[in-house]
């Protein structure tokens, strides 16, 4: 801790007192020896320093150079508002460093350049993020599929079947499993909901859910209304199983357009919450191997016709 | 001869020149009505002090020199901003203490050589700039060097202080400014900068003292 009379006597022999602090201190000298001689003590150290302090002398012309550094300032920039002058709203003022040549027309298309710019940018980012994923989920369904396959192949049954849980459908919750019951018996059926079934007071488990593709409107389906991305097809498995075993009777089948599997049940049905796709619609594994992405259809109800669900 | 020159430029300046003006009547008349011989009367007056100041903050001649017409003109910009009441010179050293901490910043990284700026060896350092060395000297080469050498050693001293004690006693004892100036240009009280110099005061004597000691 300092003692303030110590950085006053300092202040005094700088001469950075004012005048009647200064007045103070000369007046305490007088009486006490004792900071009569720190004062001798702080003189002889500031000695030491003042011997070599050393004095700058400016570089010839600074002064008329900065003069005309400021001179040449004024001309070009924006001139110094003086205070009796209104302040205009222009955009000088908001930018008062350039120079005062801007239009608000100026500012105005730029901002439009700018926003026709970020309104073309942004859809091609969404869109090509969404092909990203959409690819990456066809990948992997390609993958399950082609093991699906080769499992029917080698082993005469289908895989066993996935059960589906609400909004935890896993994909290939349409096993083939699922599939031999309604394809050796009726192979012409769309796919409902549930929901849909039940406002129509239909059972669901009296329906037959198989998938099928078709590009063609399904106005001769009794259960579901027209709408696109239905799936039907008269296509049947290569060979038949019953109660999941094979049977020895083969039925001329044409191994196309069997659709297999869905990764994703309607998000906009109770309980499914599955917001993969952006919920627009869900990859579909065929028995040719073939993935297409089929869009969601909303129905007249606004409930969209799913391709996987509860297989009860 | 610089009395004469003194003596032409005022009269050039016309009846009634700024000479004769207080600085803040000065930069009053300017921020009402800019005129270039307030302004130049101004700068001419502040030149020795000023660049003295930034000279010995900054430790670089050519670095003091670029602060300092930055710091005028600020001055010239900001003018409209000095309020009538205060004194200009505290108001000065403030835009130049400003201006020499973010030219620093700035350069920071940034190190240009030159011709005018101090050749600086791994091994030895050399105080001032190469064209001094062609300059005239009443003294020989062998004070030259000790001078030189001493001022160095004074600079490192200073150099080797916390930022806030340099800028303390940069005001203070290389300037000569008052603690009360000085606490307002650097915006702490006054209890403060007497501290701040007695610290940075005591670590220089004591540098220098040891300096001299070892040699």
């Amino acid at each position: 801790m300092i003692d303030p009379m110590h950085s006053q006597l300092l202040g005094h022999l700088l001469g950075a007192l004012d005048d009647d602090e200064q007045e103070w201190v000369e007046g305490q000298l007088e009486h006490d020896n004792r900071y009569r001689r720190y004062g001798l003590r702080w003189r002889q150290r500031l000695a030491v320093i003042d011997a070599i302090r050393p004095e700058f002398e400016p570089p010839r012309g600074l002064a008329e150079r900065t003069c005309q550094l400021v001179a040449a300032w004024s001309r070009i920039a924006w001139p110094k508002r003086r205070t009796s002058q209104r302040w205009k709203m222009t955009p000088e003022a908001f930018f008062p460093s350039r120079a005062a040549h801007v239009a608000w027309g100026d500012v105005a298309a730029v901002a439009l350049i700018a926003m026709v710019a970020f309104a073309m940018i942004v859809p091609a980012i969404y869109g090509s993020r969404f092909q990203a994923r959409l690819i990456a989920c066809q990948n992997n369904m390609r993958q399950f599929g082609s093991a699906m396959l080769d499992y029917g192949d080698r082993h005469g049954n289908a895989p066993s079947q996935l059960m589906a849980n609400g909004g935890l459908t896993p994909a290939g919750v349409l096993a083939a499993g699922a599939i031999e019951e309604v394809v050796a018996t009726n192979g012409n059926r769309a796919l409902c909901p549930d929901a849909w079934l039940a406002a129509q007071g239909i059972n669901p488990s009296d329906i037959h859910r198989v998938p099928t593709v078709q590009d063609t409107s399904v106005t001769s389906l009794p259960l579901c209304p027209k709408s696109e991305g239905i799936v039907e097809s008269n296509n049947r498995w290569p060979g038949t199983w019953r109660n999941g075993t094979r049977d020895d009777r083969r039925e001329e089948s044409l191994l196309t357009a069997l659709p297999l599997m869905a990764d994703v049940p309607s998000a906009r049905l109770p309980g499914q919450n599955i917001a993969a796709h952006d919920g627009l619609g869900s990859n579909v594994f065929f028995a040719d191997g073939q993935i297409r992405f089929l869009r969601y259809a909303a129905l007249a109800d606004g409930v969209d016709l799913i391709l996987s669900g509860d297989l009860q | 001869m610089n009395g004469t020159i003194e003596q032409l430029r005022r009269r050039a300046q016309g009846p009634n020149p700024p000479v004769a003006w207080t600085d803040e009547k000065l930069l009053l008349s300017y921020r009402s009505q800019p005129e270039s011989r307030v302004f130049e009367e101004l700068v001419h007056r502040y030149e020795k002090e000023l660049y003295g100041y930034l000279r010995h903050y900054l430790g670089d001649a050519e670095m003091a020199e670029d602060v300092f017409q930055q710091t005028f003109l600020q001055v010239h910009l900001k003018c409209d901003q000095f309020e009538p009441g205060r004194k200009v010179r505290p108001w000065l050293y403030t835009i130049a203490t400003n201006q020499a901490i973010d030219y620093q910043r700035r350069n920071r990284r940034h190190r240009l050589a030159s011709l005018d700026r101090a050749m600086r060896n791994s091994g030895e350092q050399k105080s001032g700039a190469w064209i001094e060395l062609f300059s005239h000297s009443a003294d020989g080469p062998t004070e030259d060097a000790e001078s030189a050498e001493q001022h160095e050693a004074l600079r490192r001293a200073v150099e080797s202080l916390p930022r806030v004690c340099r800028q303390v006693v940069t005001l203070v004892y290389f300037q000569g400014l008052k603690y009360r100036e000085a606490a307002e240009i650097l915006s702490i009280p006054v209890g403060t900068v007497k501290s701040r110099l007695h610290t940075a005061l005591r670590r220089l004597t004591e540098s220098l003292s040891h300096a001299s000691a070892m040699k």
